[in-house]
């Protein structure tokens, strides 16, 4: 994650009053002193088309690109375009990474096409060193490693929200989300 | 079991009749035969008694209802022998023992007393003038101990006596019947009430919460618009109470502190504001149920609730015992409140917050026993539409669910501020009172799609296989609901930036935000053009290096042809100072970011050959002033790195290698050596891209919600993964730097 500025508002979401430009730097409202965060952005790097569970013709139409990232993405189980959209709203809504790396997938058809990448991201080594950056162990359900929120692709078919994901998504006090055992 | 509503009467609930008078042997009779409460003046049809009798059923005979204030009923009695009547008074009890409060005294011309008497009565105790007659009377007096001006519900039924006083020398057989006056509320009904400010709208801090609460009040209301704004029908579907989410996080910390809760507080404070009303109905004295507000004077009524399941059911199965378990939590605390959250992780089972408010006109008095309950009072000059009203306050907690019931709190108001669930109440209320349960009505979280955005010619290839729906069920589970309004699913048209102009305009404007060396191998012109669209095009390292070279080696030249300079200077010292100025423009271009440089490098180049121009006739000093100002716009370089570049004081003409061998090093210095290149211009690029996308997003002013932002990259930028990034909008502060660093 890169470091993050506050909404776009021209005019304060709570107030209504105008927000001059030294205002629009630091977002705060000079007459209600409410903080604008009442607009985000997502980025997704890559068209969403090649989000979509592999096939040759997939395959035969990327090759000419020499563009592993399109082969790799589209080669594991249960990916989804949805799901990288869904992991970015999450950062917005106030979630931080779950601490699962890449994991080994779940078999699949396709083999003889990725086996090179993805064993090789199979290792523990790999895994702890793709654990996500700026992971939270206690804001994410232990033994869950399918949170939508970690980078386990050998979850990819079964990514949710965890519970401790679901719970701060709710409103739930992060301090007592925590605790939770 | 629940007492019957309305309840039956036993005799001695009443004051026990005055002891009559033993009957001496009048040589003349009169009796008192019938009583009752009639449409019309006519023979009473109604039963009338004496003297003790068995419990009296609710709708069983000696009791009529009456709408107090709206029925114009009569009472009506027969006397056998009315000619030896001087006079009759009616008098009003209540339950439970005291004397009468009020009475009406009729009098007689001597032998005037008709055999079929009667006296105009609409329930009102506040003598009104149409009713100060009876017929055939010579004067009829009221005196009334008028706590009430009506009959009202929730006092009722009450005693009705009618005591016949003979002329003098007269006698009465039977001197005094009553009946039994009932008032009772035939039913309740449970609706949405007006849109009423929350807070006083004039101070700035309530805006927003009032606005919020306004705009959540336009989406019921329209959501209930088929059902007549009744909280009662479709009962066991689901009304969202989907509350504005769009409030995201600023900062990386926003994900680990409370931020979330804090900024979701200062958006609703302790949970929304839904007004409910209230319309009820009384039993006429004729056919039907009618609107009597007057029947409500003193009326009270309970709010009862309840929570839901924790929502957990439906969510996906890898989380769903354990969120259950989590929701499982001090369930003995408020058992009315089911799973809803806690008070403990912020919500309002347990305590904390009142679920229900005052509105105005409508006092309010939480029970002291019941769980979070309240009971409010009617208020008889609001129309009956509105009989009560209350703000219902829940929890702003996505996936809480509450059944709201209300019942008309007859009698004690101990007897309903009991420990009980709102199941239990229903099941056995202290009086099978008529009650409105709502629709279950569950708070969700509303987060506005506001725009997909992709770059022109993009749509083909960017959209399919996604949808939208997809997204929005991952987060269903967390109860938050996307408003997926301003965005579509494959196949149909998504806002696309306005051209690559327009999103070059973008990444220009972004450009400043990252080094100049990242703009340098920017090929911006290629940026969002093209087949593929891609949204970043880069150049490779030689590229770079090339394109580099070349741009000092025009800043060389510009600076040669200089006016100036070829006013006052010869030959050899005019390529001295271009060959300066272009090594400071090569330093710049690497180093500094763009904005650092207020957007021109070469202008803030020219800024530093200016100040060593002013010295160039001192020789040496040229030299070591350079250098000193160098030093200073470079801060952050060691001042023998800037020293061991060969910047300045050559006398030898233009050494295109010697220029060269800067240029790399600064470039290597910068990270933009081939060996980092990619990785470089990756870092700065995902930077570029983020603001680019924000100044777009922040383009988009007021337009609340996530911005989605789909781009493909250049193979020789990024060949490693399928990237996302969260930020907000813009990334680029408006306001210019004001100084050079």
């Amino acid at each position: 994650m890169g470091g993050l500025e506050p909404s776009n508002a021209a005019r304060c979401p709570d107030c209504d009053a105008v927000m001059g430009i030294p205002l629009r730097k630091t977002r705060l409202c000079g007459t209600c002193n409410h903080k604008a965060r009442t607009s985000a952005v997502v980025l997704t790097l890559i068209p969403l088309r090649y989000m979509a569970a592999f096939s040759q013709q997939t395959y035969d139409a990327l090759r000419g690109m020499a563009a592993y990232k399109y082969w790799l993405i589209s080669s594991i189980d249960g990916v989804r375009p949805e799901i990288l959209v869904a992991h970015e709203m999450g950062h917005q809504l106030f979630l931080p990474h779950a601490p699962f790396g890449f994991n080994y997938p779940n078999g699949g058809l396709n083999l003889a096409f990725y086996w090179r990448w993805i064993l090789r991201l199979a290792t523990p080594l790999v895994r702890s060193m793709s654990s996500p950056v700026g992971a939270e162990a206690d804001l994410h359900e232990t033994a869950n490693t399918a949170c939508m929120m970690g980078y386990d692709f050998g979850q990819m078919a079964n990514l949710h929200f965890c519970t401790k994901c679901i719970l701060r998504l709710r409103g739930w006090d992060v301090t007592a989300v925590r605790a939770l055992r | 079991m629940p007492v019957a509503y309305p309840p039956p009467i036993p005799y001695d609930a009443y004051q026990a009749l005055a002891q009559a008078a033993p009957l001496v042997e009048p040589c003349h009779h009169c009796s008192l035969t019938s009583l009752g409460l009639e449409t019309q003046r006519q023979n009473p049809t109604m039963t009338s008694f004496t003297g003790a009798h068995a419990e009296i059923a609710s709708g069983g005979g000696g009791r009529r209802a009456i709408a107090p204030g709206v029925d114009d009923a009569m009472i009506t009695w027969q006397i056998d022998n009315p000619q030896h009547v001087e006079r009759a008074v009616l008098r009003m009890y209540y339950r439970e023992g005291g004397g009468h409060f009020w009475e009406k005294t009729i009098t007689w011309a001597a032998g005037q007393c008709p055999a079929l008497g009667s006296t105009p009565f609409s329930g009102a105790m506040n003598d009104p003038v149409g009713e100060q007659a009876a017929q055939g009377a010579q004067a009829v007096a009221v005196v009334a101990q008028v706590l009430t001006t009506h009959l009202t519900a929730m006092v009722a039924p009450y005693r009705l006596n009618l005591t016949i006083y003979p002329a003098a020398g007269a006698g009465a057989e039977v001197q005094e019947r009553f009946i039994y006056v009932d008032v009772v509320v035939s039913s309740v009904r449970l609706f949405l009430g007006a849109q009423v400010s929350i807070t006083a709208e004039a101070a700035a801090e309530h805006r927003g919460y009032n606005r919020r609460n306004a705009a959540l009040w336009t989406a019921l209301n329209q959501a209930l618009n088929g059902n007549g704004q009744e909280l009662t029908r479709d009962v066991d579907v689901v009304l969202p109470v989907a509350l504005d989410g769009n409030v995201f996080s600023t900062d990386d910390a926003d994900m680990s502190n409370n931020t979330a809760v804090t900024a979701w507080t200062q958006a609703w404070r302790d949970g929304p504001r839904l007004p409910l009303r209230v319309a009820t109905q009384v039993r006429a004295i004729g056919d039907g149920d009618v609107d009597a507000p007057e029947a409500f004077r003193d009326g009270r009524f309970l709010w009862d609730w309840e929570g839901g399941d924790g929502n957990t059911g439906a969510v996906h199965r890898l989380a769903r015992d354990k969120l259950a378990g989590y929701y499982a939590h001090k369930t003995g605390e408020w058992p009315t409140g089911g799973r809803n959250t806690h008070a403990d992780y912020g919500g309002k089972r347990g305590g904390g917050d009142p679920l229900f408010v005052a509105q105005a006109d409508f006092p309010l008095n939480a029970c002291g026993t019941r769980a979070g309950a309240a009971f409010t009072a009617a208020n008889a000059t609001s129309t009956a539409a509105r009989t009560t009203e209350v703000m219902f306050a829940p929890s702003k907690i996505a996936g809480d669910q509450y059944r709201v019931t209300v019942w008309f709190a007859y009698d004690m108001r101990d007897a309903w501020d009991i420990a009980s669930t709102a199941a239990a109440m229903r099941a056995a209320p202290p009086f099978a009172t008529p009650h409105a349960r709502s629709r279950p009505m569950r708070i969700k979280r509303r987060v506005t799609m506001a725009r997909h955005w992709t770059l022109d010619g993009q749509f083909a290839v960017s959209n399919a296989n996604f949808s939208w729906a997809r997204v929005a069920a991952y987060f269903d589970d967390a109860g938050i609901e996307l408003d997926l309004a301003n965005v579509d699913n494959a196949g149909t048209p998504v806002f696309q930036v306005p051209g690559s102009a327009a999103y070059q305009a973008a990444l220009t404007d972004a450009l400043l935000t990252v080094p100049a060396g990242v703009g340098q191998a920017l090929e911006l012109a290629q940026c969002g053009t093209g087949n593929r669209t891609y949204g970043l095009r880069f150049r490779d390292n030689d590229g770079f290096m090339t394109h580099l070279q070349q741009e000092a080696e025009d800043v060389y030249t510009r600076a040669l042809a200089y006016p100036e300079a070829q006013a006052v200077l010869d030959i050899p010292s005019r390529e001295a100072v271009a060959r300066i100025f272009a090594r400071v423009w090569a330093f710049f271009a690497v180093t500094y970011s763009q904005q650092e440089l207020r957007g021109n490098v070469e202008n803030r180049a020219a800024d530093v050959v200016e100040q060593l121009w002013q010295t160039w006739a001192s020789g040496d000093a040229l030299r070591d002033a350079a250098l000193a100002r160098l030093e200073t716009a470079t801060q952050n370089l060691a001042e023998d790195k800037v020293k061991g570049f060969p910047l300045l004081g050559s006398a030898r003409p233009y050494d295109r290698t010697q220029n060269e061998k800067t240029v790399r090093i600064l470039v290597w210095q910068h990270k933009m050596d081939a060996d980092n290149y990619v990785g470089s211009i990756s870092e700065h690029g995902d930077t570029l891209v983020r603001n680019a996308s924000g100044i777009l997003g922040g383009g988009d002013a007021n337009r609340h919600g996530i911005h989605v932002f789909t781009y493909d990259f250049a193979d020789n930028r990024s060949n490693y993964e399928a990237s996302g990034w969260a930020v907000s909008s813009p990334r680029t502060p408006h306001a210019a730097p004001t100084a050079m660093p």
